[in-house]
């Protein structure tokens, strides 16, 4: 499969690219009083509502990584809907993109698209920093770099009601 | 079901819950109307029967084929005049009605849905008629003719070799049958082996039997020309020449729009017709008309004009494959596979063609024009299509959109709107490079707008949509309460937003059966009581305000406000003080408060206490109001106030904390400024929650940036320089933006809200620099019937919002409703009121009684002192300031709503009628003040109409704007200027201020009060009038004065009793609370002066049964509102009755 990469602090992170809709540079955002803190706010993207994750945050990064990345400037990866996927990929919708409104993950820095082959997608290995396993889809090697594939519905907080 | 079933099974619900919409209003109309209905109506009726059961027959769905067929017949029957339209035939195909509705709202479960009852006694009514209708009537088509009618349309059709016997009418007996000739038939060719029909007669037609395939010229040329074949029975009765003349005639009707193909038996010149014998010729013609038009060109019976069906093979030999000809071959076979039996081609095409087309056209004279009335498939086909020549008259054409692509359209018609504004922005530069820039941006701009504006009509819907449903629903209510009831319908065309009318339906529902259930009297009460024996209800939708209007009125027993009152006293819902207190207006909603059922005993249509709460709660919900008119004996008239949309709402955008957030401009009562230098008189705590005093109630406040847990910028001045210089250039647009909702969509008090804080803005610039003098503002919300205030920083803007919904991952927020994008293209929240308050914990059963009550004197004393005043500029410039409690309410008018009637301005306003007073003009004061503006451009700024708070009164004061509201001290100067209905004048912000006295004003401009006080005459008599507010002195001093008294005043107590002592008084009126010795003292000192027995008025603003009690134990005679001059005078006269 085709993968969109990008860094986060010292990761190297990818998602799917058939989930990706677009990649914007980061831009003012409205705070949702009262929201969880991950959540960084809305954004309008052609008048459509985006609800913005800060990666970092989600992750669960501490304030003093979070706030190292927060000068820099940032991306945003707005995924595509489940109704979108599906008209692609109906299989693909099914299983890894649960989600109906229009979001979108803060990251810091863009990498390059990847192909990847599906065998060579390993189990997260158990001593991984800077991300719990429950987010991971799996882990690839890349050039002594280890690619952390996303599993973003976990990201986005579909994980248990999806396996459940 | 694979998933193209599934979706062409969507479409036959959609196509039928179409037509059932249609099939009802006809069958009622059918029903009311019996046998005089007009044709087109029962053509109709049947071809939605036929559509439906041909499409389901198509999917299998065994029962709804079987009813909608049984129907048929009888619709078929009455259609034929074979049988007369009586109330059982209506009946039962009502009630067949019913079960097809349920069954094709789920379709999936039809299959085990009853309906034997429904078809047992359609059936039944059909064998009754089965030898009353043939000896009855002689219309030969009825009968099979000798010679089959139509056995051309076998071999187009194999299912017809499955027909069951139940279909009487269809199709002719077998035996004289020719076999069609070198038909391309299928197997079986025979006709249906059916008894022949009872009363066939000896005088039957001829027979005609013409085979298409021997016309193959004709037919080809037919086919391209979109021509049908049609069979006609032409009565050859009477002598010789007159058949001659006859067929003739039919040849020269038939010239422009067809032509006679063949006759049988054939003729080879006219004048053979006079020795022709038998007594029907039949003629094959080929037109571009249907059947129905044909039928009313030759002015025929319809039942001597028989379709003709052209085989499908023929069809093809003769047209290219192409459009739905080819395609109609495997559907008619899987037709034949079900029970479903064609009569005609007309309905072989309609079950043909039902699943192609999605264009479709409205029939001409139908009640709607939005909802359609499903696909006429023959119109649309390639074969068999007659758009041109002969066809119905030019209707529009309808297209089918999904909700969700309009959804679409409208959020990017939105984002061009963004980008149009961003390039109007930019433009401003390249226009000075490039002159003719400019030009091309405007064409953009307006173009751009159009755009929007007809992507949001595209949403509209005609309230018909609902409406059409109530004809049914008032009369089986009618039927089932034995009441008679006339609902007419109008404004049915008015439309609103699809979101809007989807919530119409239930409260609609509710509110109906109410008025059926409760409002009507049973016929003969009606009778006695000498109104007509039917009762009248009528529901009408128009526009008003830029909001449409839905009223219900009857002429029923009306609403007993003190039945309601008592009702609600015995629930426990109102204490017995609220009661006494209550006007008849409120009394009349608390039947809108949950469990309050009006009705004496329930009944299974309605007085379970559940409805009329539910109407306003979901009326409330799309942002409407309910308003509720009734008299006793005379009706009822409930008034639904909706928005035209809930996609686009009319907000104040307001920022509190440096974010912005919307406030839907719904719910909102008012804003009020606040300057922190005011703010410790304004805001007290009580309790710990923080309150602010308005008028004479505390308002619970609660402040949005600390619910919402915004960092709090306080003061607001800190990052105000930007701002103020953004906010500068916005305010041009916000006022364009005001304008706009001024027209389009926002109340008068909405506009005129938007307004104060506009103009409030401009004066208060100054002050907000100033750090001292920082300024909050507190939006004053209405959230079912209790009002909040809640704080935020600024007012920025109003603006027309497009609502967009909340992301899913902020549901669990109560304090959003749904986000909108702004001007600059920034995302914001839209604040849901009720949410908030729950945030805040508001209980407003604690809260808001408790303080009012709980105030103590003294601070109620300080706090009175203040005078809530209005402040209007005149046309002539003059600024005037009306007590608040003098005004029942300010308008915003149209200057086109003047009329001059008789040489006196009037208003036509609201339905009503107001007499129209310029204030300066009645006073004589125009003279004196400046013209503000250019008086041509005065002309069509909208004016202030402020309606008196004087019961019984159609008039208003004319101004052209509201400057601003004020609490604020009024030192009264009644010298400086004068005149008569003046009371004084004042400073206020170092601009004099006049004040008039409204009711002489009122009375100077020629108005009668409604209590002439005239006969009172009390002149020669001394009053002494106390009261520490100067205004207030004055202007009790002046009421006195018109009936004659002569006034002393005293601005407290002891110079009160110092006056007393000193002179004679006959009339002591004397405000409660002052400083130093107040009313109750005062009262109390009286008895030991020489005034022992003097009569002692009480004046106070804020009145309640406590404070009368006191008042009578402390010896006044009454106790008054401080400024209402009748109840004072009233009191007056009494006490002269008295003497």
């Amino acid at each position: 499969m085709l993968v969109s990469t990008f860094t986060l602090g010292d990761l190297y992170l990818g998602i799917d690219i058939v989930l990706v809709r677009e990649i914007n540079r980061s831009m003012e955002c409205t705070p949702v009083p009262g929201s969880q803190d991950y959540i960084r706010g809305m954004l309008n993207i052609r008048g459509r509502v985006i609800t913005l994750f800060d990666l970092k945050k989600r992750l669960g990064w501490s304030g003093d990584d979070v706030a190292e990345g927060g000068a820099v400037k940032q991306y945003n990866v707005i995924m595509k809907t489940h109704s979108e996927v599906l008209k692609i990929n109906p299989g693909l919708a099914e299983s890894k993109c649960p989600w109906e409104d229009p979001v979108g993950l803060a990251v810091d820095q863009l990498g390059d698209v990847r192909e990847i082959v599906d065998d060579n997608i390993l189990p997260p290995p158990a001593n991984m920093r800077g991300i719990s396993a429950d987010f991971v889809h799996g882990v690839v090697e890349f050039e002594r770099n280890l690619l952390i594939i996303l599993d973003v519905a976990a990201v986005l907080g579909f994980d248990e009601r999806q396996s459940g | 079901m694979s998933e193209e079933d599934d979706e062409l099974l969507g479409m036959f619900v959609q196509e039928a819950s179409e037509h059932l919409e249609t099939i009802e209003p006809d069958l009622l109309t059918l029903e009311e109307n019996g046998d005089d209905t007009e044709p087109e109506i029962i053509n109709r009726l049947f071809r939605g029967v036929h559509s439906i059961k041909g499409s389901a027959g198509f999917f299998g769905l065994t029962n709804i084929t079987k009813l909608s067929h049984s129907m048929e017949n009888l619709l078929g029957k009455v259609r034929e005049r074979s049988m007369s339209a009586s109330p059982a035939v209506t009946d039962s195909l009502l009630s067949g009605l019913d079960k097809l509705k349920a069954m094709i709202s789920d379709v999936s479960a039809s299959a085990s849905v009853d309906a034997s009852e429904e078809i047992r006694v359609i059936q039944s009514i059909l064998d009754g008629d089965a030898g009353g209708g043939a000896a009855k009537s002689a219309a030969p088509v009825e009968k099979p003719a000798e010679k089959p009618a139509e056995p051309v349309k076998a071999p187009s059709d194999p299912g017809e070799a499955d027909t069951p016997p139940a279909e009487e009418n269809a199709s002719a007996p077998e035996e004289e049958a020719p076999p069609p000739p070198k038909a391309p038939s299928p197997p079986k060719v025979a006709p249906p082996p059916q008894a022949a029909v009872p009363g066939m007669s000896s005088d039957a037609p001829v027979g005609a039997g013409f085979d298409l395939a021997k016309y193959p010229d004709v037919v080809a040329d037919s086919v391209i020309h979109g021509r049908r074949f049609f069979l006609f029975h032409l009565d050859m009765g009477g002598a010789g020449p007159e058949k001659r003349v006859r067929f003739v005639q039919t040849k020269a009707l038939l010239s422009s729009v067809g032509k006679v193909v063949d006759t049988d038996p054939p003729i080879s010149g006219e004048q053979d017709l006079e020795g022709y014998t038998g007594s029907v010729l039949d003629l094959l013609i080929a037109t571009v008309l249907e059947q129905d038009l044909l039928i009313s060109l030759l002015q025929a019976d319809a039942s001597r004009v028989k379709p003709i069906a052209i085989p499908q093979d023929l069809a093809r030999q003769v047209a290219p494959p192409k459009g739905t000809a080819p395609a109609s071959a495997p559907v008619a076979a899987r037709n034949g596979d079900v029970d479903v039996q064609s009569s005609s081609l007309e309905e072989a095409n309609a079950v043909e063609m039902g699943f192609k087309p999605r264009l479709r056209r409205p029939e001409p004279g139908t009640l709607t024009t939005m909802t359609g009335k499903g696909r006429d498939g023959r119109d649309t086909g390639g074969t068999a299509a007659s758009k041109g020549g002969g066809g119905p008259p030019a209707v529009e054409e309808t297209l089918r959109v999904s909700v969700s692509l309009l959804d679409e359209l409208i959020n990017m018609a939105g984002e061009l709107v963004l980008a149009r504004n961003q390039l109007t922005r930019a433009a401003v530069e390249v226009q000075t490079q490039f002159p003719h820039f400019g030009p091309l941006i405007q064409n953009l701009d307006s173009i751009t707008s159009r755009i929007q504006e007809k992507v949001m009509q595209a949403r509209m819907q005609p309230v018909s949509v609902v409406f059409n449903k109530f004809p049914r629903i008032v009369r089986d209510l009618a039927r089932k309460l034995e009441k008679k009831i006339d609902l007419e319908i109008r404004g049915g065309e008015v439309d609103l937003d699809k979101s809007v009318i989807e919530h119409l339906s239930d409260p609609l529902t509710h509110m109906i059966r109410n008025v059926a259930d409760h409002a009507i009297e049973l016929p003969q009460d009606r009778v006695k009581i000498g109104k007509p024996e039917a009762g009248r209800v009528e529901l009408a939708a128009y526009h008003e305000n830029g909001l449409v209007n839905i009223s219900l009125a009857d002429d029923g027993a009306g609403i007993d406000a003190e039945r309601v009152k008592q009702k609600a006293l015995e629930r426990g819902q109102i204490t017995e003080r609220q009661a006494d207190a209550m006007s008849e207006e409120d009394a009349l909603n608390l039947i809108f408060a949950p469990g309050l059922s009006m009705a004496k005993k329930v009944s299974d249509v309605s007085g379970r206490g559940v409805g009329m709460d539910v109407v306003k709660t979901n009326i409330e919900k799309l942002g409407g109001t309910v308003t509720i008119q009734s008299k006793v004996g005379k009706g009822t008239t409930i008034i639904l106030k909706l928005p035209l949309t809930l996609a686009i709402i009319p907000a104040m955008i307001v920022s509190s904390g440096n974010q912005r957030f919307a406030i839907p401009e719904i719910g909102l009562v008012e804003i009020v400024r606040i300057a922190e230098s005011d703010r410790a008189n304004q805001i007290e705590t009580v309790g710990n929650a923080p309150v602010l005093r308005l008028r004479n109630m505390l308002l619970p406040l609660v402040d949005l940036a600390e619910v919402l847990g915004v960092s709090r910028v306080w003061p607001p001045g800190g990052d105000n320089f930007d701002r103020r210089e953004r906010l500068s250039d916005r305010r041009a647009q916000a006022r364009k933006a005001r304008d706009a909702a001024r027209l389009g969509g926002s109340t008068g008090l909405a506009a005129s809200k938007g307004a104060t804080v506009g103009d409030d803005r401009r004066e208060e610039a100054a002050d907000r620099r100033d750090p001292n003098n920082l300024v909050a503002y507190v939006m004053v919300l209405n959230v079912g019937g209790n009002e909040f205030g809640m704080v935020v920083d600024e007012v920025l803007d109003s603006e027309e919002i497009v609502v967009k919904p909340l992301p899913s991952y902020f549901k669990d927020n109560l304090c959003f409703s749904a986000t909108t994008i702004l001007g600059d293209g920034s995302v914001s929240l839209i604040i849901d009121y009720a949410g908030l308050m729950e945030q805040a914990k508001i209980n407003f059963s604690n809260v808001e009684r408790a303080t009012r009550m709980d105030l103590d004197e003294e601070r109620r004393a300080a706090l009175r002192e203040r005078q809530n005043i209005i402040l209007l500029e005149t046309g002539t410039g003059l600024i005037m300031g009306i007590v608040h409690s003098m005004v029942r309410r300010v308008e915003k008018i149209s200057p086109k709503l003047l009329d001059t009637i008789g040489g006196l301005p009037y208003v036509r306003y609201d339905g009503r009628t107001f007499r129209a007073v310029y204030p300066d003009q009645v006073m004589g004061l125009e003279g004196m003040g400046y013209s503000g503006g250019d008086p041509e451009e005065e002309g069509d700024a909208d004016l202030c109409m402020v309606v008196p708070n004087i019961p019984n009164i159609q008039a208003g004061l004319i101004f052209s704007r509201i400057i601003d509201t004020r609490e604020t001290h009024i030192d009264l100067d009644c010298r400086a200027i004068r005149a008569e209905g003046l009371f004084g004048s004042a400073q206020i912000d170092d601009r004099v201020v006049l004040f008039p006295d409204v009711n002489t004003v009122l009375v100077l401009a020629g108005i009668e009060m409604p209590h002439t006080q005239s006969q009172v005459d009390r002149s020669g008599l001394k009053a002494l009038v106390v009261d520490d507010t100067p205004f207030l002195r004055a202007l009790t001093s002046n009421y006195l004065q018109s009936v004659g008294f002569d006034v002393d005043q005293a601005e407290d107590g002891q110079a009160a009793l110092a006056k007393l002592k000193m002179g004679e008084f006959d009339l002591l009126v004397t405000d409660l609370n002052m400083p130093g010795m107040d009313g109750f003292e005062l009262a109390h000192e009286v008895p030991s002066t020489i005034h022992a027995d003097i009569p002692m008025i009480a004046t106070t603003s804020s009145i309640s049964s406590d404070v009368e009690q006191r008042c009578f134990k402390a010896g006044f005679v009454s106790c008054v509102p401080a400024i209402d001059k009748n109840r004072l005078l009233k009191v007056v006269s009494l006490m002269q009755a008295r003497d």
